[in-house]
């Protein structure tokens, strides 16, 4: 964020908390380098926060709005879906809001209970007109969110929170972005595809890990990054190898994206197919409190989708 | 002759005492304060009187129970014993306690009947010092200064933030479209007192220990703490009627407990244990009760919630009012100006109490708010601001509250009010306000201290000691055995 303010003078990063540097410790230091007019705290209204973000963004700004958890976006659900996605659509090009930036801290971190665990891409990724990014770790968090501050297109940036302390990598400091809608393909292999997001991807890698162990299977481990629209060349190319596909998220199951995936890979891949796609996700009740290591698809239960993926 | 009298005697003693005192307040003393309390003092006594006859002819003795209130008035029971020698002889006997009895006691009391006269009144503190409750100014002032400021966190060039207490609350009444306020003169039994300071002392014991318990991890998740504010959820506990309802977001302990969880359930909810108020699954910031709809976690969510309980009752005809709190973060959310509407516009009995405690998380109220005159925001719906650290302003203003709201319709109230710990166990702190302001809010405006100061005329040996130590005791006890209390059930 320090880089797109360096580098775009109209940038403003905004949102509950952020001046001290944000709950997640995200916008530190910030203030002090480029000022209190470009990185300010806005009172307790999500859906305030979004509008102004959208107005701004209309006028030539470019703005980063963070929303302090994704469980709180649903206030701004109106704006987003209705005003930032359609604004260009709805004024035949000659108005947009594509400076925009949304952040949100999202999914489950150990504790965090109903309503600072949920995990809202589903929702979202139903709406066309807004992109939905997700990062997996610290490299690709920082190539991402500056290819979408730079993004000519509304963009929703969901921060894994769990990643905020867990992950360590060594980022480059240099200004560097990362294609927004292409999926990656980030372990090779020939028997059997799992793909996931965010914090999922090191859950997957473990499952792929322990299967190579035990069952001898190699698996090919693809991080969708952008949600929406997703990657479908990548995908598609890589379950036509495989022939067998494993989708993970911690949203609940019911029209998560592991929904919109396995009916997207049936329609390409039909043919290619030696096995129905399974769905390891979160379970169709909200997030529990005390329960949550049985609700998140850690790596026993994906393990558990491939072998029986494998053994179909 | 030989007169030997025992007097056994148990003693509850009903006395009235009318002391007048001062009130010494810390910053200044201005008020004073009448207080007369009603003790109750029961004599009873077993008197044994043995007489000798001097010329030998025999013992007689008489035993007589007397308890007291006796028919006959004492000196006529005296002379009775003198009667009762069988001896033949006349003898004087004269009971030693029973004269220190009747020499000590000026006056005596009907044990049984209330005390005389009206119950005690206290008058509540006013012409305390007044802020200027102007935030444009001040938030102004404080962007100055700040956008001078050198130093690395800003807030610490505020004048506002400095260890003069930027807070003291208003002491009086302040109405916003309002004819009458309620009264500064209120009744406070002894009964009420103490139980007012035990409640007051239990949560502050209660939400410590929850905060020890998250320190060690044994409470996961999220904790917001509600010391400091008790006087708001004591105080208008005792202001309600068993037809009223409440609402209230997620620093909700104090009221779990008030609604009568016991300290137990509500530590097995933080800890997640089947024992708990929500069994389990909820955690901190969903408990719920009868009449009580929680416990919620989305900021300003509860307040529309509110005001369709609110149509509930006025649907059923229940004489119900529901008071939905929120607090001064919430009250820049849309959707409580939506509730405000609609309750306005369909005359809703609902209060709307914001819970002013000076700081949405991270941000004070002059940096987060345009008008900091909580009880003004309802606009067309008048509001009353209360002394948030005062019980029984608290306490006052809620009993006047639900009356008007069941005659004329919502009502705002805002309570201004503080908090010791941070936002929740997460917040450190430190980064929006100094140590400095804690402690002094902490010795100026406690509320419990300030509801000992009032019950002062309580007995020495019976206020202080005896509280403390049944409060310590029952939190420690109810505070261990949840660890081994189970996991809720999947059910």
């Amino acid at each position: 964020m320090d880089l797109a303010l360096t580098r775009d003078a109209n940038a403003c990063i905004f949102g509950e908390d952020v001046a001290f540097g944000g709950v997640f410790r995200c916008s530190v230091g910030l203030r002090e380098k480029h000022g209190a007019h470009r990185v300010f705290n806005t009172p307790l209204s999500e859906q305030g926060i979004a509008g102004f973000a959208i107005g701004l963004a209309s006028n030539g700004c470019t703005a980063v709005a963070e929303i302090q958890f994704a469980d709180y976006i649903f206030p701004a659900f109106d704006q987003i879906v209705n005003e930032a996605a359609k604004y260009r659509f709805r004024s035949g090009g000659q108005f947009d809001c594509g400076k925009l930036t949304f952040r949100a801290p999202y999914g489950c971190v150990g504790h965090g209970g109903l309503y600072h665990s949920q995990s809202p891409e589903a929702q979202f990724a139903h709406c066309p007109g807004i992109k939905v990014v997700i990062p997996r770790g610290p490299v690709q968090a920082k190539g991402l969110l500056l290819a979408a501050i730079e993004h000519p297109d509304p963009v929703l940036f969901l921060e894994p929170k769990f990643m905020y302390r867990a992950a360590v990598e060594d980022v480059p400091a240099d200004y560097y972005t990362l294609p927004l809608d292409k999926a990656e393909v980030v372990q090779e292999g020939s028997d059997i595809t799992l793909i996931g997001y965010g914090s999922q991807l090191q859950i997957l890698k473990a499952a792929a890990k322990r299967a190579h162990a035990e069952l001898g299977v190699s698996c090919e481990v693809i991080d969708l990054r952008t949600i929406n629209p997703f990657d479908e060349e990548t995908i598609a190319a890589s379950v036509i190898k495989t022939g067998r596909c494993v989708v993970a998220h911690e949203a609940p199951l019911t029209a998560g994206m592991g929904a919109e995936l396995s009916s997207t890979i049936q329609e390409l891949c039909f043919l290619h197919l030696e096995a129905p796609v399974k769905r390891v996700c979160g379970w169709d009740t909200p997030f529990p409190l005390v329960y949550e290591p049985y609700y998140v698809p850690d790596t026993n239960r994906c393990f558990e989708a491939i072998k029986e993926t494998i053994n179909y | 002759m030989v007169l030997v009298c025992v007097c056994v005697r148990e003693r509850e003693r009903e006395i009235e005492r009318e002391r007048e005192r001062d009130h010494v307040m810390m910053v200044q003393s201005l008020t004073k304060h009448t207080l007369s309390v009603c003790e109750r003092e029961r004599e009873r006594w077993v008197c044994v009187c043995v007489c000798v006859c001097v010329e030998g002819r025999g013992m007689a003795a008489a035993v007589v129970v007397a308890t007291h209130p006796s028919p006959l008035p004492a000196f006529l029971f005296l002379s009775l014993r003198v009667w009762l020698c069988v001896c033949g002889c006349v003898c004087v006997c004269v009971c030693v306690c029973e004269v220190v009895l009747l020499v000590m006691n000026g006056r005596r009391y009907e044990c049984g009947q209330p005390a005389a006269g009206p119950q005690p009144r206290i008058r509540l503190g006013h012409g305390f010092f007044h802020r200027e409750r102007d935030s444009e100014a001040q938030g102004r002032q404080c962007q100055e200064m700040r956008a001078r400021c050198e130093r690395p966190n800003g807030f610490r060039c505020c004048p506002y933030y400095t260890s003069t207490t930027p807070f003291a609350p208003d002491r009086e009444y302040k109405g916003h479209k309002l004819d009458s306020l309620p009264s500064t003169e209120v009744e406070l039994t002894k009964e009420d007192a103490f139980k007012y300071y035990k409640d007051a002392a239990t949560i502050r014991r209660m939400e410590t220990r929850a905060g020890e318990s998250y320190r060690n991890k044994q409470i996961r998740g999220f904790c917001h703490l509600y010391s400091g504010q008790e006087a708001v959820c004591v105080g208008m506990t005792a202001g309600f009627r068993p037809e009223d309802s409440i609402i209230t977001a997620y620093r909700c302990h104090g009221w779990a407990y008030m609604w009568g969880w016991s300290v137990k359930s509500i530590l097995a909810e933080l800890y997640g244990n089947s024992a708990g108020a929500s069994k389990g699954k909820g955690g901190s910031m969903h408990i719920y009760g009868e009449k009580f709809f929680g416990g919620n976690g989305i900021v300003g969510a509860q307040v529309p919630v509110g005001a369709g309980v609110a149509l509930a009752h006025q649907y059923l005809k229940d004489n119900g009012v529901n008071f939905a709190f929120y607090g001064d973060g919430a009250s820049n959310q849309g959707q409580v100006f939506e509730a405000y509407n609609i309750a306005k516009l369909w005359k809703l009995p609902v209060v709307f109490v914001c819970e002013n405690n000076k700081y949405g998380m991270g941000t004070s109220v002059q940096r987060s708010s345009a008008s900091t005159l909580y009880y003004t925001r309802g606009d067309y719906i008048p509001g009353l601001l209360v002394d948030g650290q005062d019980l029984l302003a608290v306490r006052e203003a809620t009993r006047w509250a639900t009356d008007y709201a069941r005659e004329n319709g919502p009502l705002v109230l805002e309570m201004e009010t503080y908090r010791y710990s941070g936002h929740s166990m997460s917040d450190p702190d430190t980064t929006y306000r100094t140590r400095d302001d804690i402690k002094k809010m902490r010795t100026d405006f406690d509320p419990i201290t300030m509801m000992k100061h009032r019950m002062i005329e309580a007995p020495k040996r019976r206020s202080r000691p005896l509280i403390r130590r049944f409060v310590i005791q029952s939190t420690l006890r109810l505070t261990r055995p949840s660890r081994r209390l189970p996991h809720p059930s999947p059910t």
